[in-house]
């Protein structure tokens, strides 16, 4: 029940303050009162004088739109700050404020955040009210004690004290002390002592954490002071550079998705996991497509020194660098594609148009620098320096323009890729760039398109494989559809030759139903040989032999498991999308994760099952030698997820999401006209982040609804205790464990 | 995923118009050829080598029904549904039902079925069981090419190099492409004129009982339109067609108080129009329609009435000069001119020559030959006509038997005649008769009517047997044969659809 009179709502404010340090969390001085150690601001603007922050603007040096000083050194979600604040202005529209649970909008500058603010004014017209900056507005204004309902709606809930009388707690020109204390839904502002708002936030759309941060108002010249600044339960962030890498889509190139340097990470300590930071990108989505995989370099020098440096690329040709510790844009770096001329979408939702496969990053021969590879929308081959975002060396000419690429693959200095879809009028082909010679070679196997998520994988022979999506398989007449190639780089020539190739027995069948062989292979070594996995929308995984994909017939695997899912035979929202994962456990065994959609296959079981499977789960199998041969054991099927997607591992813990992306490709009222990106993007939801335990598929830890958006071809990568994951509205998000 | 062209052309063709292999209509397409042009397994090699065998069969009957026989399946080969991709049979069943069928797994995939406010019809007692639907989908009038889903083929694997600096060769492929752009085009074709805008999903059209005319969803049997009036309730419909969005239909023995004739609805402005057959409509397939949208109808007083699309309109009739025909006229380019043929009840086949001069017609070679034709033509180019024939004349060996008779068209001194081919061995009571590539498949509905059917494949160029189904069919058959897809389908008069074809690992 919610108060309703002065002196009860003033005195639920008070028990709300009394209770306000978080259990077990300690008073934490985050200004150290002579530098801006921790804090980044624009310093035109900011300084450190007489033991307090100073923002000021002069009239020979105004602000043009308000800007923050951000605290980097954590986030706040139940916290208590306090801290001493001084407006030292005779101008009565002089404004500034606190940000709190805020976030960063870099595509309106470096220092801008939105979110939460404890405002402070010169006239104390505003002093003491809780605002919401490039948000909702006002909230609950001085002397207020507001509820906001679960659909934005504000409902009045009384007075903590009348506004005249808030006014009377300031103290003009001199130094008031603030606090902002902050317990789940509930927000309670003091000046002085005084209890000055209360905001009860039951809206959906809140922010539960996020960044803190110090305002200076544009408008005329002002000063304003902050000094003794202490926060208790403030989330921190590591300060120190991690190195375990995630270079490349899938991880390594052999696309297993298994982070081997995860220390952080840990089956116990994934209960931890929270939301670090998020950052919204400025990337404008192109068709479904938004943000491609995150990579990952440990330890970059920068110029601020070593960083651990997130490289995120957008579809619209945009590369973007981020802070990982602190989730702050360091560089962006936008290709241009002017030469295409009009780059209105028209192909649908399988062509967008923009830079389509997430780039590959290799160290160069220099400590500390690396290279992002990059192919944009013009088929230009770029190298960024991921320090900077400056060119490593001159652009390239790769591919033809508008074309769908995958995931790049880097192997031995050489770049490979492989395209589908027929994007751009292009046949669909395997690519190479020999990054000594500049030579590109290309070969297509006249089958459908190889649209495995991860892009190719690559054997230790140095055999790139793929599968070759819907067409026919006819090898005879040189026909490669729904099965799986391996394409070789001749050494001398530099021409891609034909290695291996397999297809099911039933490849027919496949393409009668467009079962596409399409899932990025995972490549594996066991013992003294060396495996392989694949699999399609049929919905079952196959286990090859690299030495032989197929066998004299090249029909024949290792092994194949049942049907996991797609009873219904359906060539849309069933079957194995993307790619696969396999990882080792500390007990030496092997195992291969398989993300499905839909519902199982009602005779596919597991020893361990966490629920009926109808949108789609993570299927975990054991490598086990039986009957002498190899066999892929079903070990556990995961909690149903909508429309599961490749997972990654990390230190015995499988991070695996469901994008909620709307997969419904035909529908008997609209047909094909139902995959249409408007049709499928307004029936899409949001993802959700799991964490489950590698060896039961028990969930560990899951997102819930923090994140908001969904995503479309996107993937998880993750590297020192931090798992990112990017969304359809230009949203990258960090989810961890501090370490 | 489908690759964007495939999902491109598809869409597009599956709108509308029938991919060309699809047996949209009785006798596959709208010159009734019965002729499916396609690539695919069944060839007269492969036919008899072990693998063509029986790959399900669906029982679709209802023992309460005592009316007539399932329909021959009307195919869609390639739906892209909602529920995934599907090659579809579309059947019409007893009591106004109508089933589909995924023609891959043997299963059904839907069924509707149409209640009728009408009284009982009131004409010949016969009448009263022409209860099954007739049903058709959506064919094109051109003459149909050989086929194989260009849109599915792929050319042999390649690779190549590029120069150093130069990118891959595709980015040279896509500059002469450019080049090639610029120019302008020689004599561009004039813009075709506006049609209907296409649906989202292919439909399927049924004619109830009640001459209702029902416009179906593919994927799932939904009314994709209003059902529009057609026909009188309890006609007898023969031939369901439907071309450029005008239905046809021909309807015969008076049933329902129908006229014997041809009828077209008009799609578009839902207008009816007869043509009233004075002397009957011969055969069970309905008109023909030739490229350019014309009907031919042969009618039981031995002509052949040509009508203008859509209104049905006069245009010519030419009389055959002999007895009345009992097939209906198939249709077919012969060295560029367009020949008509039918049978004759006097056991000849006639044919009106390509000027339009006069017919043409072979010896008297059976007592009775079936109510139809099929043609077509083999890799030299040579046309063929095939009938199943009763008591064939002279008799041979000594007692009378039933065969199927193949004849070729031939030019000798600048005269077209019809040249004996070849005689099948003996098949009682054959019905009419499908060719697939260069295979004829036949049914002998056994004799006496009781017996069980037996599905035969002959060497098109020979007659030869290839390949019988033994006594995989127990019953009888009624109806005729479809083909797509690779698999030949028989509905017997137990009402179960029989599918045969080469066996596919799923």
């Amino acid at each position: 029940m919610i108060p309703n009179g002065h002196s009860s709502i003033a005195g639920l404010a008070a028990v709300l303050c009394a209770l306000a340090a978080p259990p077990g969390s300690a008073q934490q001085a985050i200004f150290d009162g002579t530098t801006l150690t921790g804090w980044d601001g624009d310093p035109a603007f900011w300084r450190v004088e007489e033991g307090a922050i100073v923002g000021e603007t002069r009239a020979d040096k105004p602000l043009k739109a308000n800007t923050f000083i951000i605290w980097r050194g954590g986030t706040t979600r139940d916290f208590a700050l306090r801290l001493e604040y001084r407006m030292s202005t005779s101008n009565p529209a002089g404004n500034s404020g606190v940000q709190f649970r805020s976030a960063l909008l870099p595509d309106a500058g470096r220092w801008v955040m939105k979110g939460y603010q404890a405002d402070i004014d010169a006239a104390d017209a505003y002093t003491g009210q809780i605002y919401e900056e490039r948000g909702r507005g006002f909230l609950a204004r001085p002397g207020q004690a507001v509820r906001v309902a679960a659909d934005g709606q504000l409902q009045p809930l009384g007075w903590v004290a009348q506004p005249d009388v808030v006014k009377s707690f300031m103290k003009k020109r001199d130094w008031n002390e603030l606090q902002v204390v902050a317990r789940g839904n509930v927000i309670v502002e003091l000046v002085n002592g005084h209890v000055t708002s209360l905001l009860v936030d039951d809206d959906e759309r809140r922010d539960k954490d996020g960044l803190l941060g110090l305002q200076l108002h544009a408008g005329p010249p002002m000063k304003v002071e902050f000094r003794n600044i202490r926060l208790t339960g403030a989330d921190s962030f590591p300060t120190t550079p991690a190195h375990a890498d995630w270079l490349t889509d899938g991880g390594n190139p052999q696309r297993t998705a298994w982070q081997r340097d995860e220390t952080v990470l840990t089956t116990s300590r994934a209960k931890d996991i929270r939301l670090l930071w998020k950052i919204t990108l400025d990337n404008a989505p192109r068709e479904m497509h938004s943000l491609l995989p995150a990579l990952v370099v440990g330890r970059v020098d920068t110029r601020e020194g070593p960083t651990q440096v997130v490289v995120v690329t957008g579809v619209s040709d945009n590369l973007y660098a981020i802070d990982a510790g602190r989730g702050v844009l360091l560089w962006k770096k936008r290709f241009d594609h002017s030469s295409l001329g009009d780059t209105t979408p028209r192909s649908g939702l399988m062509c967008p148009g923009g830079i389509t496969a997430t780039p590959v990053i290799a160290a160069t021969t220099v400590p500390g620098r690396y290279t992002i590879y990059a192919v944009s929308w013009d088929g230009t081959l770029h190298q960024v320096n991921v320090a900077d975002g400056a060119d490593a060396a001159p652009p390239a000419k790769f591919m033809p323009p508008n074309g769908k690429p995958y995931a790049l693959n880097l192997w031995k200095n050489v770049i490979y890729t492989h395209t589908a879809q027929g994007c751009g009028g292009h046949p669909n082909m395997v690519y190479s760039y020999d990054l000594a010679t500049g030579r590109v070679g290309s070969w297509g196997p006249a089958g459908g398109g190889m649209w495995g998520r991860t892009g190719p994988a690559i054997s230790s022979k140095g055999i790139m494989y793929t599968g070759t999506g819907d067409g026919p398989w006819d090898p005879e007449r040189g026909i490669y559809g729904n099965g799986i190639i391996g394409v070789q780089q001749n050494p001398t020539t530099k021409a891609l030759e034909l290695a291996d190739y397999f297809a099911p027995s039933n490849a027919e069948w496949l393409f009668k139903r467009d079962l596409d062989m399409q899932v990025t292979p995972a490549i594996f070594a066991y013992k003294t040989r060396e495996l392989m996995v694949s699999a399609g929308k049929e919905c079952r995984v196959y286990l090859m032999d690299t030495e032989s994909i197929g066998g004299d017939d090249h029909r024949t695997p290792l092994y194949r498991t049942p049907l996991l899912c797609n009873e219904g035979v359906n060539f849309a929202s069933a079957g194995i999308w993307g790619a696969l994962s396999s990882w080792v456990d500390a007990n030496g065994t092997r195992w291969v994760l398989a993300p499905f959609w839909g519902p199982k296959h009602s005779r596919f079981t597991a020893p361990v099952e966490h629920g009926d499977v109808e949108n789609g789960a993570i299927a975990a199998f054991k490598l086990e030698e039986r009957d002498g041969g190899l066999q892929l054991a079903p070990a556990w099927i995961s909690r149903d997820m909508s429309r599961a997607e490749p997972p990654v591992v990390a230190n015995g813990i499988v991070f695996a999401y469901g994008s909620g992306e709307s997969t419904t490709q035909a529908t008997p009222e609209l047909g094909l006209r139902a995959n249409q990106s408007e049709v499928r993007i307004k029936n899409s939801t949001h993802a959700v982040l799991h964490a489950l335990d590698g060896q039961t598929g028990e969930e560990l830890w899951s997102s819930g609804a923090q994140i908001t958006s969904w995503n479309h071809w996107a993937g998880l990568s993750v590297a020192n205790g931090r798992v990112y994951l990017g969304t359809f509205d230009g949203t990258l998000y960090c989810f961890g464990i501090s370490p | 995923m489908k690759a964007l062209t495939v999902i491109v052309v598809v869409a597009c063709a599956g709108a509308n118009s029938a991919r060309a292999q699809d047996w949209t209509t009785a006798g596959y397409d709208a010159q009734r050829s019965s002729w499916v042009r396609a690539q695919g397994k069944i060839s007269a090699a492969s036919v008899q080598q072990p693998g063509f065998q029986l790959l399900w069969k669906l029982a679709l009957a209802e023992q309460s029904s005592g009316a007539r026989a399932l329909t021959p399946p009307v195919l869609l080969d390639l739906l892209i549904g909602y529920r995934g991709f599907r090659a579809l049979a579309f059947v019409g069943a007893p009591s106004d039902r109508v089933v589909a069928i995924d023609t891959d797994l043997g299963r059904m995939e839907w069924e509707r079925r149409f209640a009728s406010d009408a009284p009982p019809a009131g004409a010949a007692p016969t009448c009263a069981r022409a209860m099954t639907p007739s049903l058709a989908r959506p064919t094109n009038a051109t003459l149909p090419a050989l086929i194989g889903g260009a849109s599915r083929a792929a050319q042999p694997a390649r690779g190549a190099v590029g120069d150093p600096g130069e990118g891959a060769v595709t980015l040279a492929q896509l500059a002469a492409r450019r080049r090639e752009a610029a120019r302008p085009a020689p004599g561009a074709p004039q813009p075709a004129a506006p049609r209907p805008a296409p649906r989202p999903f292919p439909v399927v059209y049924v004619l109830s009982s009640d001459g209702m005319l029902r416009t179906l969803n593919a994927m799932n049997g939904a009314d994709a339109e209003a059902p529009v009036r057609f026909l009188p309730p309890y006609a007898d419909a023969r031939g369901l067609i439907v071309v450029d969005d005008v239905a046809y239909v021909a309807t015969t023995r008076g049933c329902g108080k129908a006229p014997d004739g041809i009828w077209a609805l008009d799609l578009g402005g839902k207008q009816v129009t007869t043509w009233r057959a004075s002397g009957g409509l011969a055969g069970p397939l309905g008109p023909a329609i030739a490229p350019d949208g014309t009907l031919y109808a042969a009618t039981g007083d031995g002509k052949v009435s040509t009508l203008e699309p859509r209104t049905l309109k006069p245009k010519r009739t030419y009389r055959s000069g002999g007895p009345g025909f009992v097939s209906s006229s198939v249709l077919f380019d012969h060295r560029g001119k367009l020949l008509v043929a039918a049978s004759s009840r006097d056991g000849r086949i006639r044919l009106l020559d390509g000027g339009r001069t006069a017919f043409i017609r072979t010896p008297v070679f059976a007592h009775a030959l079936a109510d139809e034709l099929t043609t077509w033509a083999d890799t030299n180019d040579t046309r063929w006509l095939v009938a199943p024939a009763r008591s064939l004349v002279p008799r041979e060996p000594p007692a009378p038997y039933d065969a199927i008779v193949a004849w070729k068209v031939v030019r000798q001194d600048s005269v077209t005649i019809l040249q004996p081919g070849w005689v099948s061995s003996e098949m009682p009571a054959p019905l009419a008769a499908a060719v697939v590539n260069d295979v004829i498949f036949a049914v002998s509905r056994g004799a006496p009517p009781s017996s069980p059917a037996v599905l035969y494949a002959l060497d098109g160029a020979t007659g030869k047997e290839l390949w019988n189904s033994g006594t995989t069919i127990p019953t009888g058959v009624r109806a005729g044969l479809s083909a797509g897809g690779s698999q030949v389908y028989l509905a017997t008069g137990d009402g179960t659809v029989y599918a045969f074809g080469f066996p596919m690992e799923h």
